[in-house]
């Protein structure tokens, strides 16, 4: 395959037209150019949706029991389901390999007092592991732990608001609320790391207390955060096994849309899926449209190529050239031109991509890249246009009669 | 060598056709050195071409070297040609980029001989020729007659049974003329079967036989005698 004298032959080709070789080269360039940069923008563009609309908890699930919608199994429509710690048992046994986090939520609105400050804020009973499904951090103290709940300890984590309008900044671990219910004892405190005032203004106690305090094994809410890395469909599928599973316990019809409701991103998720799916699209067809500019501008000037060089290869033809000889000099030449300056373009823009890292992030762009799996496609699509762009010219050629060719002075 | 018969070809011209050869009959045998003679339109050059396989006839019979020639697909008709035939043309027909070594060697490219081969066999030619020293010039440093003598060791090359020259000094003054008549003559001494058109009297005589075509028919085909060109000969320089 490799044959010098060939290659010398390209050259000479191309260096006897260095600046229309370099015009058409560079139709390539921006081409490739043009599809790296704008896939890659693409990219850091689902990057930074993803940094931004599903950051810590935007991917958690929540079941809760509502009121059912059709009689079931002797029981009247308009049944209230209740959910109850054994739901949780059952969901934990049950599906821990899709569950990352798992915590149940009872949560009313309670008058606190502390000193002669009070106010109206929302209580929540939780598992410990609640705290690892909020993006916030412990500023002072620390949480409650799995021994508080088993013994039913009236202890708090309260938002850093709470401490800004009850207690004037004092040092506050150790000191107690009055909830209504009873005394708590302050065990930390906690700031929202997106600075979320309403959450900064919540208080979490460990839900067994609540559920001693009420008398009963309720729990209002289930709240899940899948394992990383499950898909959409993968994540509609668990909800829809959950949904199942607890109906049938609460003697709730399959078809019934109420009694117990799953609530997911994963929708919400396929929606910006296809968002991006367009986006794709829209990124070859740009992309796709620059590089057959490419090609036809390449194969423009093989014609041209071609043209002038009619006598030489009537020549060549007098002299003992088959057609195929032909061909393959012209297809050659067109492939290698193509290659060389597709992969400056791919050069070109796969730096001026990564190097934008985190610098557009206002623009939702965030860490921008292609995979070396888009560039491979990209350096094939090369080739195939090169050899498109020669396929026509090079054909031409190849038909060229050595007598026309010679009596062309 | 060649054995024509009945061979005619005519072109198409819009609604009517030309009828260029009419009914050709001719034998040449290995080692003559025929011109062919005739006015432009007389067919000379057509049936140069149909020899040459850079063209194809309508009717007759065309044998070269035992082999009928007739209907060859492209990829034949250039094996052909390289393996039979080495042209000479008029305008030299050098490619301009490629050195003096590398058009030489261009029909041992199309061989399919291997590189360091074909440099020695074109540098030998280029030798008994006179020119190994501009071997690695560019044809276009080189003078009319220079370059047509490149082209002579370039259809040497490829070791043809057969010498096609089409008017090879026509391009050339009468001093030059003489000289690449010279060693045109010295290669059908050797032995190479050589046919040229001509339209020039003087350059004819030089040549064994004369074949003087008119409206496409022969009108004479007469043995001569030969007369010596005058040119300077170019002795092997190595």
């Amino acid at each position: 395959m490799f044959d010098i004298d060939r290659w010398r032959e390209i050259w000479a080709s191309i260096a006897s037209n260095k600046l229309r070789t370099m015009l058409s080269g560079l139709t390539i360039s921006l081409a490739l150019f043009v599809f790296i940069v704008l896939f890659g923008m693409g990219n850091g563009l689902q990057n930074g949706f993803q940094k931004e609309f599903f950051q810590a908890g935007a991917m958690n699930m929540t079941v809760l029991g509502t009121q059912t919608s059709e009689s079931f199994a002797g029981y009247q429509k308009g049944r209230q389901v209740k959910l109850e710690n054994r739901d949780l048992d059952y969901i934990i046994d049950n599906f821990s390999d899709q569950i990352k986090y798992i915590s149940g939520q009872y949560s009313q609105m309670l008058l606190i007092k502390h000193g002669g400050e009070s106010g109206n804020y929302s209580v929540a009973g939780i598992n410990p592991s609640y705290f690892n499904m909020m993006d916030v951090n412990i500023d002072q103290g620390k949480i409650f732990g799995d021994e508080d709940l088993k013994d039913r300890k009236k202890t708090a984590v309260i938002g850093r608001m709470v401490v800004k309008d009850l207690m004037k900044g004092q040092d506050v671990i150790g000191q107690y609320l009055n909830m209504g219910t009873g005394m708590y004892e302050i065990v930390g405190v906690f700031s929202s790391n997106t600075n979320d005032d309403r959450e900064e203004r919540s208080i979490y106690v460990p839900i067994t207390t609540l559920q001693t305090i009420y008398g009963n094994q309720d729990l209002p809410r289930i709240v899940i955060t899948p394992k990383d890395g499950l898909s959409s469909a993968a994540m509609a599928e668990f909800s829809s096994d959950i949904k199942s599973d607890l109906k049938s316990i609460h003697k709730v019809s399959p078809t019934d849309v109420g009694g117990i409701r799953v609530w997911d991103s994963s929708e919400q998720m396929s929606n910006t899926n296809a968002f991006f799916f367009v986006l794709t699209i829209i990124v070859f067809v740009i992309g796709g449209g620059s590089l057959i500019a490419g090609v036809v501008s390449i194969g423009n000037i093989m014609v041209f190529s071609v043209k002038e060089r009619t006598k030489e290869i009537g020549i060549r033809k007098a002299l003992g050239a088959t057609p195929r000889n032909i061909i393959a000099l012209i297809m050659q030449e067109a492939i290698t031109i193509t290659l060389l300056f597709g992969v400056i373009g791919i050069l070109a823009a796969t730096l001026v991509v990564e190097n934008i890292d985190e610098s557009l992030v206002d623009y939702f762009i965030y860490q921008p890249g292609v995979s070396t799996s888009s560039l491979v496609v990209a350096c094939v699509i090369l080739f195939v246009a090169g050899f498109l762009a020669g396929f026509l010219p090079a054909r031409y050629a190849a038909k060229i009669k050595p007598i026309d060719a010679l009596r062309d002075e | 060598m060649i054995k024509i018969r009945d061979l005619n070809k005519s072109y198409k011209m819009g609604a009517n056709s030309l009828h260029v050869l009419k009914g050709i009959n001719l034998d040449i045998d290995k080692g003559e050195f025929v011109a062919i003679m005739g006015a432009s339109g007389s067919g000379k050059s057509t049936l140069l071409n149909i020899i040459g396989m850079l063209d194809t006839h309508d009717t007759g019979l065309y044998e070269l070297d035992g082999f009928k020639i007739e209907k060859l697909n492209e990829k034949k008709a250039a094996n052909y040609r390289n393996k039979f035939l080495g042209f000479i043309f008029q305008s030299y027909n050098l490619i301009s980029f490629k050195n003096v070594l590398e058009n030489v060697a261009l029909p041992l490219y199309y061989q399919k001989v291997s590189r360091g081969k074909r440099s020695e066999l074109a540098m030998s030619y280029l030798n008994r020729v006179g020119l190994s020293k501009w071997a690695h010039h560019l044809p276009n440093e080189l003078s009319g007659g220079q370059k047509q003598r490149v082209a002579i060791a370039r259809a040497l090359a490829a070791q043809p049974i057969l010498l096609l020259a089409d008017e090879p000094t026509g391009a050339l003054d009468s001093k030059t003329s003489q000289e690449v008549m010279r060693l045109i003559q010295e290669i059908n001494d050797e032995g190479k079967t050589i046919l040229m058109v001509t339209h020039e009297d003087d350059i004819a005589n030089m040549c064994k036989r004369i074949v003087r075509l008119k409206d496409g028919m022969i009108m004479s085909d007469e043995k001569v005698e030969q007369v010596r060109a005058s040119g300077e000969h170019f002795d092997f320089e190595m």
